[in-house]
């Protein structure tokens, strides 16, 4: 008796098993440390989604290394101590195969996000004139984030608009969230250019005013669009709008004696936007902060012409901002010319010093890791630069005010007279004040200067092109192959 | 046992009919394979009822009329023997046992089946086949010993995985591994974090048989999840009787079984940067000697640093196991306990593993049964880094240290690092840091069995399989690897749980004598979970302090959890009528969590039959046909998508932006996402002639469809990638197993196996029938999955000894005009071969005299290439200095005319003669004695005494001879690619073992 209880238990347990297991609900399971997209449904969560696009922009494939080493990897300012990263772009040794995929398939990722942000956003009732700023502020961002990538897409990959007035392809411009077998072809860059402007010109009105740093508000998005006039030779409106921040903006250009370790600040009186490091989330070892220090890759080093560029003025207080040391790459000493920009949080010259010339065993610690760096993108010093530029090619007045705002602040000896102004004193001091941001190759093919290398090559193991006319078909980069095999889009000319 | 003889010797003698004078007397022994005399056995004159028995000690004395009969020998459980007299007057014979063949029980999917009916295909290695040829894990134990099975043992690192590949490969992105279940239970399997094998927790010794399950027939009733096979494994119960003891060690040593990737001596390293540099400056220029001083090639104080001698060192094993057996009618149990110590070729690898297990079984009464089996296992592992790691000594070995390099300083300390470009001195590195992972396993299961009436049982078995890991790095501030953080920490915590039940129903009747009927009928639920914790921090306070809590700056925390659920109800009949007719049906239905509500639920199903010839009234007369049986089937069955949330849209929360929370979109959806299909068809004859031959052919077809594979998308989607079923692939194979008994002769006996295997991948459809592209690779319509693209090397110009490759044309096919220039090579890549091999298997021999017994087995395979991923580096020909030097660099072009193996070395490269090429890809033909196992059995008669039942003592030799078509690398080395990416090299092992039961 006792025995057929215990049986009948059993049988009712395995019986109450099936039953509960034959539930579909038995089979529903998520992850725990991800969301499905319907999940998302405050601004508050759609706020997390934003930040997601700005980590985007903070990957080393586009702003926090890539889009900037890669690109001045081809000018005269810098070059690679040794084979490996970035050897290619400085080598011109790249076509359709090995084209670096991140400088297109990043921005097309965070094309991707904002789109998806405008979307949530669009559907969704906000209770609050609150409310309502912050959702037009991120709508805002999302749009100049959105002309930001197309703008960093269509350099890369389509000829300078002054070329041949934009009529030459440029790069698929993508403003809603694509279905996954969608094959958007080329657009010429007159196309993309416009719709740039269009993005821009719509997210400022929307954009908050307020001093963010980290991320973009009206003042960022002018600077870009500033920039984008500059290129597009629209001297008059690159003119205008960068008068406008350097003029209405809360921002201040530095002061020479704050110039140099101002790079050690989080933000300093002239950042506009930045790509945000820390201890905890950064780059890492690609980035370009870690590129630059000899301590880490130190594959991004400034090329003896920039080095005697700058030094050529010993008052120049961009001096301060090479830092020459002797260290052992692959057991050769060779002079390394380290761009002082991305230094780590804290590293002040003193500290950075203090930390490679001590003769103490042990040596000084630095403050922090090269790597917490931010990346200025946009920053108050190139809006003179642009005023300056824009006004030497007929858009505007005081070439020279604007030019000597940054030559004075450099070496306060050193002013440029009005008649002395052209463009190639304004290219000059561009080049000095934006080294090793990203600037100076976009700069010289897009005024149709040749790139012109005379000491770069200084170690072994590398055969560099020394003259790159400005209209080779390398200024270009090939369309990856990635894109191609799936969406057949017209390869650039050569390729 | 002699009891059990003696008797049945009695109740013999009762039975036989006394024997008439006659005119020629017959006298012999008869014996079972293993020597030992039969009692008992009827020997009767052929087509008479006159006849004899033998004795205690198997002999017997007949007379027959003229001495030119036959004599017919039978024996319960022994293959009925016919010998001639032929006029002999002894005629010794050697019964063989027909439990092995005909009768043999075999456990399949869901029970166990007489060998004779089942109608699927599938394979047993026993427990005796693991005791003859002892290893550490059940991979090991199925080496080249079923057909269509391949092993490769792809690395020599103690607890390491071996990867096995049943009947081919049938997924892109979704498993190839087989599905493991032991005693019923469905477990977890894999490589735990850093290297570790989940399966290298079950120790051999408890293992009572492994079957593996190859066509649908046998694995269909395994669902969604026996596409690539089953692997099931049932270990020992317990035995009732006096309790039985066996006690096994063993001690073993090791070494890499071939050279691998061999460097340059010292004065060749020299020579050789020496010759670069000349070819390049120009002999004299004061660069060369500059360059060779700054790299420091000269020869060290001490003479030249052999890196292999430093960084590894022999292999050592130490096994114990320990097992006790016994019970009563009522209860039975199985204990064993064990330890195995494996010291790694690698200085800082070693693994160890202790383990427990206890099989109770108990009849509640005679309706009732209850039991638990419980495996609990603790490994500790010292982990060495795999793959291209600066801190794998193999790689580092391979590609990064010069002989002309001393790893000690002129005080005979320690370098902090080496000339070559800042690298670590890993033996300085090595001793500061730690890598260890600790893994605690605990499988459990319980069941009960009720059986109303004698036909009908029903049994649910419980079970839950509780994985622990604890995974720690250590680095030493002082360390050239750690220094610049002061010191790093890093713990993760891991567990795999795995809960089941599995509920089955089970009919079994006999109808009018010749009907017989099985059919089961079950429902099974599993839930599985993967939860992981971690943290790690920088900056310790000194060398002594390893922990978290005293790191000065936290790095990160993480920790998450997945999960996956399955429920499934199955069937299946068995029918068969007389012994003859053999029928079976399976129908599975899965519904797995791992699919979207659409697709949630799929069924899979097989027909089966065999026909046992050697029943039939017209084959029974043929006396050399022992066996004869045709069996086919068809059915299919599945593979689950990879990842446990492949269908779903998903943000990711991991990242974030300036100190705030950051989402990303991690995947798209993918509602449609579906089970791989895999359809199989098999047919199969099994034979066995004239007592001695044994054996089986099979052919199949295995085509799978909807594959499973993660598409890129369009960069410009920014979506990156999303599961679907988008391909297909079929593989087709034949399969030989021959077992023959050449000289059964008194105490010697002679046997052999021969195993062979064919089988043809092939992709059958792909994405838009788009070919996929790798570096090296190609996945293309009509081609083996594993098929390498690559500019066809046309060797070294004599004239001026550049690199020279053949041309392409527009149709892919290899021209006779070749290039020099690596740039236009590199667009003119043709398809160049699979890494998979056209035949593959083994030969192996047993040879026994008395208490000896000497097998050895050889596994082959012929066909197919393997590729020198370091290829590229490490014959560069004086592209990059950087590189260790391959002995094979030294047959280089010197001289216009030269027919030389490798270019003109240049520093900065001879024109891009180191681009991937055919140069690296080599045939990849090998012979290898895998096993050769010396035993000796003490005689019984001595033990006996001693109250020992058994004394076994062995030599064994595993890898210890190797015949391969290139010599660049072990050519295991590659498993089913044909791509080595510098593993641990396999290793050869010489072990010493003794086996005692009492």
């Amino acid at each position: 008796m006792k025995n057929i209880k215990f049986i009948i238990s059993l049988f009712m347990l395995a019986l109450l098993t099936v039953v509960q297991s034959c539930s579909e609900d038995f089979l529903v399971e998520y992850p725990t440390e991800k969301q499905a997209p319907g999940d998302i449904k405050k601004l508050a969560d759609v706020e997390v989604v934003m930040n997601g696009a700005y980590n985007l922009m903070q990957s080393v494939g586009f702003l926090n290394s890539n889009f900037i080493t890669r690109n001045d990897m081809r000018s005269d300012d810098m070059q690679v101590p040794d084979f490996g990263r970035l050897e290619d772009e400085y080598r011109y040794d790249y076509d359709e195969q090995n084209s670096v995929l991140s400088i297109w398939s990043t921005p097309y990722t965070i094309i991707r996000q904002v789109n998806n942000i405008i979307a949530m956003l669009e559907g969704m009732e906000t209770e609050s004139a609150g409310d309502q700023a912050k959702k037009d502020d991120m709508i805002g961002q999302c749009l100049a984030i959105r002309a930001l990538a197309h703008f960093s897409l269509c350099n890369s990959y389509g000829l300078p608009y002054s070329h041949n007035a934009g009529e030459s392809l440029g790069v698929p411009i993508v403003t809603t969230v694509l279905p996954k077998d969608a094959q958007v072809k080329r657009s010429t860059v007159a196309q993309v250019y416009e719709q740039i402007i269009k993005d821009l010109t719509t997210a400022i009105p929307l954009l908050s005013e307020a001093k963010k740093g980290g991320k973009i508000n009206s003042w960022a998005a002018k600077t870009l669009l500033a920039r984008v006039f500059l290129y597009k030779e629209d001297n008059a409106k690159a003119y205008e709008t960068a008068v406008d921040v350097i003029k209405e903006g809360p921002y201040t250009l530095l002061k020479r004696s704050e110039y140099v370790d101002a790079w050690a600040e989080e933000f300093n009186s002239e950042s506009i936007f930045s790509c945000v490091n820390s201890a905890a989330d950064n780059g890492g070892g690609n980035s370009v902060a870690n590129l630059s220090d000899p301590e880490g890759y130190g594959q991004f080093i400034a090329s003896q012409d920039l080095i005697d560029l700058v030094n050529s003025d010993p008052d120049d207080i961009r001096n301060e901002m090479l830092y020459i040391d002797q260290l052992s790459v692959m057991g050769d000493p060779t002079t390394y010319g380290r761009v002082l920009k991305y230094p780590g949080i804290g590293n002040t010259k003193a500290v950075v010093v203090a930390h490679f010339e001590s003769e103490g065993d042990p040596k000084p610690d630095l403050v922090s890791a090269a790597t917490t760096s931010n990346v200025p993108i946009f920053r108050l010093s190139e809006l003179y630069l642009i005023a300056a530029e824009a006004a030497v090619k007929g858009g505007g007045e005081d070439a020279a005010t604007y030019l000597n705002a940054i030559v004075e602040r450099a070496n306060p000896a050193a002013s440029v007279a009005e008649a002395d102004v052209t463009l190639d004193r304004v290219l000059t001091e561009r080049r000095k004040e934006l080294m090793a941001e990203g600037h100076r190759f976009f700069d010289l093919i897009r005024n149709k200067r040749d790139i012109v290398r005379t000491e770069c090559a200084r170690t072994a193991h590398m055969t560099a092109r020394m003259h790159i006319p400005y209209d080779d078909y390398q200024v270009v980069f090939a369309i990856p192959l990635e894109e191609i095999l799936i969406n057949p889009l017209t390869q650039n000319p050569v390729y | 046992m002699k009891k059990l003889r003696l008797s049945l010797f009695v109740c013999m003698s009762l039975l036989v009919s006394q024997i008439f004078a006659q005119g020629h007397s017959v006298s012999g022994k008869v014996t079972d394979s293993d020597g030992m005399a039969l009692p008992g056995v009827t020997v009767v004159i052929k087509g008479t009822t006159d006849g004899t028995i033998t004795d205690y000690d198997g002999k017997y004395q007949i007379n027959t009329p003229s001495g030119q009969e036959t004599l017919v020998f039978s024996f319960i459980g022994f293959t009925k023997l016919e010998q001639p007299i032929e006029g002999k007057t002894i005629v010794d014979v050697v019964l063989v046992s027909d439990i092995e063949e005909i009768d043999e029980v075999m456990v399949v999917a869901y029970g166990t089946t007489k060998k004779a009916s089942f109608t699927g295909s599938a394979a047993v290695v026993k427990s005796e086949d693991i005791d003859k040829v002892p290893v550490t894990s059940v991979e090991k134990a199925l080496s080249g010993t079923i057909a269509g099975v391949t092993v490769s043992e792809t690395s020599g690192q103690p607890g390491s995985y071996s990867e096995i590949r049943i009947r081919g490969l049938g997924s892109f992105a979704a498993s190839n591994s087989p599905l493991y279940v032991v005693d019923g239970v469905p477990i977890t399997t894999g490589a735990m974090s850093e290297g570790g094998n989940l399966m290298s927790s079950i120790p051999t010794g408890d293992i009572e048989s492994i079957t593996v399950l190859k066509d649908a027939a046998a694995a269909s009733l395994y669902g969604s999840r026996a596409a690539n096979g089953v692997i099931v494994i049932t270990t020992k119960q317990g035995k009732k009787g006096v309790t039985k003891y066996n006690l096994k060690a063993s001690y073993g040593i090791s070494d890499f079984a071939v050279d691998n990737y061999k460097g340059v001596s010292g004065e060749d390293h020299i020579m050789l940067h020496k010759e670069s540099l000349e070819n390049f400056f120009g002999a004299g220029h004061e660069d060369v000697d500059h360059y060779m001083n700054l790299y420091e090639w000269y020869e060290p104080e001490g003479g030249f640093t052999d890196w292999y001698d430093l960084l590894f060192r022999k292999g050592a094993s130490k096994n114990i196991e320990l097992s006790a057996t016994g019970g009563t009618d009522k209860t039975q149990f199985y204990i064993s306990g064990s330890m195995l110590d494996q010291e790694g070729l690698a200085l800082n690898s070693d693994f160890k593993r202790y383990s427990g297990r206890i099989r109770l079984t108990h009849k509640v009464n005679d309706k009732f049964n209850i039991g638990v089996n419980i495996l609990t296992s603790h490994t500790d592992q010292d982990v060495a880094n795999n793959g291209t790691s600066y801190f794998n000594p193999f790689y580092n070995v391979s590609r990064n240290t010069w002989p002309t390099e001393t790893p000690y300083d002129e005080n005979g300390e320690l370098k902090y690092e080496l000339v070559n470009a800042g690298y670590y001195n890993l033996l300085r590195e090595y001793e500061l840091n730690e890598k260890t992972a600790q893994v605690f396993r605990s499988m459990s299961s319980a069941y009960f069995e009720y059986k109303p009436i004698t036909s009908l049982t029903f049994k649910s078995t419980n079970s839950y399989d509780w994985i622990n890991n604890d995974y720690v790095r250590y680095g030493s501030p002082s360390s050239r690897s750690f220094e610049d953080v002061k010191g790093y920490v890093y713990n993760s915590n891991s567990k795999r749980k795995r809960l089941t039940t599995s509920n089955l129903i089970t009919f079994d009747k006999t109808l009018a004598g010749e009907h017989n009927i099985n059919v089961i009928g079950a429902f099974e639920a599993e839930r599985y979970q993967a939860s992981n914790y971690a943290a790690e921090g920088e900056g310790l306070p000194n060398e002594s302090l390893k922990e978290l809590s005293v790191t000065a700056m936290p790095v990160g925390a993480y920790g998450y959890s997945s999960a996956y659920t399955m429920v499934s109800y199955l069937s299946r009949v068995n029918y068969d009528f007389n012994n003859k007719y053999y029928l079976s049906a399976s129908l599975r239905r899965d519904g797995s969590s791992r699919l979207g509500v659409n697709e949630r639920w799929a069924d899979f199903w097989s027909v089966s039959g065999s026909w046992r010839l050697t029943e039939e009234n017209f084959l029974k007369d043929l006396e050399f046909l022992d066996d004869l049986k045709i069996r086919a089937s068809y059915g299919t069955n599945g593979t689950l998508p990879p990842g446990y949330y492949d269908h779903l849209a998903l943000y990711s929360y991991e990242e974030s932006y300036d100190g705030k929370n950051a989402a990303t979109e991690d995947q798209i959806d993918s509602p449609d996402l579906t089970w791989e299909k895999n359809k199989t068809f098999n047919i199969g004859l099994e034979f066995g002639l004239f007592n001695r031959i044994r054996g089986g052919v099979e052919y199949f077809e295995r085509h799978t469809s909807d594959l499973i594979m993660d598409l890129d998308l369009a960069p410009t989607i920014g979506a990156g990638s999303t599961m679907v079923n988008i391909g297909e692939m079929k593989n087709k194979g034949i399969e030989v197993e021959l077992h023959t008994d050449n000289i059964v002769k008194g105490n010697f006996r002679w046997s052999s196996t021969f195993i062979f295997s064919s089988v043809r991948n092939e992709i059958v459809k792909l994405a838009g029938g788009k070919d996929i592209i790798g570096s090296y690779s190609i996945r293309r319509e009509g081609l083996p999955y594993y098929s390498y693209f690559l500019p066809i090397w046309a060797g070294v110009d004599p004239a001026d000894g550049s690199p020279m490759w053949y041309l392409v044309d527009e149709d892919g096919n290899v021209t006779d005009e070749v290039t020099h220039d690596s740039t236009v090579a590199s667009k003119n890549k043709a398809y160049a071969g699979s890494g998979e091999p056209d035949f593959y298997g083994s030969i192996g021999n047993e040879l026994s005299y008395k208490g000896f017994n000497l097998s050895f087995m050889f596994n082959y395979s012929v066909g197919g290439k393997i590729w020198y991923n370091s290829g590229y580096k490490s014959w560069n020909d004086g592209r990059s200095p950087k590189y260790v030097i391959q002995e094979s660099q030294v047959d280089r072009w010197q001289k216009p005319g030269d027919i030389a193996k490798h270019p003109k070395r240049i520093w900065n490269g001879n024109n891009g003669s180191d681009i991937r090429s055919t140069r690296f890809l080599f045939d990849n033909n090998y012979l290898r004695l895998k096993d050769i196992t010396l035993s000796y059995n003490l005689p019984s008669s001595l033990l006996n005494r001693y109250g020992i039942d058994n004394i076994r003592t062995y030599v064994q030799g595993r890898n210890l001879l190797t015949f391969a078509s290139q010599d660049i690398m072990d050519p295991e080395h590659g498993g089913a690619s044909g791509y080595a990416y510098f593993e641990m090299p396999p290793v050869k092992t010489i072990s010493f073992g003794i086996e005692i039961g009492f």
